[in-house]
C-alpha cells in the first residue's frame, strides 16, 4: 500500500513537471516564428519567437514583451483582427518596435530598438509550424 | 560681520529655492532638422484628440525626438529606411536634399509607444504622417493621422 502511494506521488510529480515543461502560453492564438535579427552594427543571429495574440488586441512576445495589435495596414490600421492581426507594436522599457505580417501571418518583418544595447534592429521571420 | 554673513546665507538660500522652483527638465537640443505636424489621434473607443507635434530628425545617426504639446512630453524616435516589407537602419533608398530617407519611425517614451510613417514627398520629410500607438498605462490603442504644418513655435525650452 505504501509503495503504491509513493508511486502515485511520483507519477503525479512527473506529470506536473511534464506539464510545466511543455505548457503552451494561454492565449487566443499561439504562433511561432524563426526570426533573423540584425542589429544596426550589422551583427545578426536567428532566434525563435513565441507569440501570443489575443482577441482583445493584446499579446505578448516570448511571454515578456507586451504587444498592442492592429489589423489592416500597412499605411492605415484598424483595431480588429481584420484580416488578421497584421501589425504589432512592442512596448516595454527593454524593447520597443513594430512588427508587420502578411495577411496569412506566414511571414513577418519589422524594426525596433533595444534599450540595453542602445541599438536599432530589423527583423525578418517565417512562421514555424508546429511551435515546438 | 555676523549680519553680513547671515545676509549672504539668506540670499544664497533664496537663490537655491528659486532655482529649485523654476527648474525644468532641459529640453533636448535638435541637432538635426525640425518639422511640425498637426495630428489627430483616434483611440479604439473612437475618441479623438488633436495635438501639435514638433519632430526633430538627426539623420546622420538615425535617431530623433518628438515633442507633444498636449502631453508636454518628449519621446525618443528611432529611424528606419525601406519598408513596408523590408527595413534598414541606414535610411534610404535614395536621399532627400542630401539626407537619408527615414520612412519609418519608432516612438517611445513616457507611457506611449508607437510606429509612425511619413508619407508624401517620398521621404522622411513627408507632408502627411500616419501611424499607430498604444498608451501603455491604460493599454489603449490608437491610430494617428497628421499633416505637416509650418513650425510657428519651436519645442519649448
Amino acid at each position: 500500500m505504501k509503495v503504491m502511494f509513493r508511486l502515485a506521488i511520483l507519477v503525479a510529480a512527473l506529470l506536473l513537471v511534464t506539464n510545466i515543461a511543455f505548457a503552451a502560453p494561454i492565449c487566443d492564438e499561439h504562433v511561432c516564428y524563426n526570426v533573423l535579427f540584425t542589429a544596426e552594427n550589422g551583427s545578426s543571429h536567428t532566434e525563435g519567437w513565441d507569440v501570443c495574440l489575443n482577441h482583445d488586441g493584446t499579446g505578448t512576445l516570448n511571454t515578456v514583451t507586451p504587444l498592442a495589435l492592429f489589423g489592416d495596414g500597412p499605411i492605415w490600421c484598424g483595431f480588429d483582427a481584420h484580416p488578421k492581426w497584421t501589425k504589432w507594436i512592442m512596448h516595454s522599457p527593454a524593447i520597443s518596435g513594430e512588427i508587420s505580417t502578411d495577411i496569412f501571418g506566414v511571414s513577418l518583418w519589422g524594426e525596433g530598438y533595444i534599450t540595453a544595447a542602445n541599438s536599432r534592429f530589423i527583423v525578418q521571420g517565417l512562421k514555424r509550424v508546429p511551435c515546438l | 560681520m555676523k549680519v553680513a554673513l547671515r545676509l549672504v546665507i539668506l540670499v544664497a538660500s533664496l537663490l537655491l529655492v528659486t532655482n529649485v522652483v523654476f527648474a525644468q527638465t532641459p529640453a533636448p537640443v535638435c541637432q538635426g532638422e525640425l518639422f511640425c505636424y498637426n495630428i489627430t489621434a483616434t483611440d479604439e473607443n473612437s475618441n479623438t484628440n488633436n495635438d501639435n507635434w514638433v519632430v526633430c530628425l538627426v539623420s546622420d545617426i538615425g535617431v530623433g525626438w518628438l515633442y507633444s504639446y498636449n502631453a508636454d512630453a518628449y519621446y525618443d524616435l528611432y529611424l528606419f529606411g525601406g519598408g513596408p516589407g523590408w527595413f534598414n537602419t541606414s535610411g534610404g533608398p535614395g536621399f532627400a536634399n542630401g539626407d537619408p530617407n527615414y520612412t519609418s519611425w519608432i516612438a517611445y517614451g513616457a507611457n506611449e509607444s508607437g510606429f509612425l510613417q511619413p508619407i508624401g514627398e517620398g521621404s522622411s520629410k513627408g507632408a502627411l504622417l500616419t501611424g499607430e500607438g498604444v498608451h501603455i498605462g491604460g493599454n489603449t490603442r490608437y491610430t494617428i493621422q497628421g499633416k505637416k504644418v509650418p513650425c510657428k513655435i519651436a519645442a519649448p525650452d
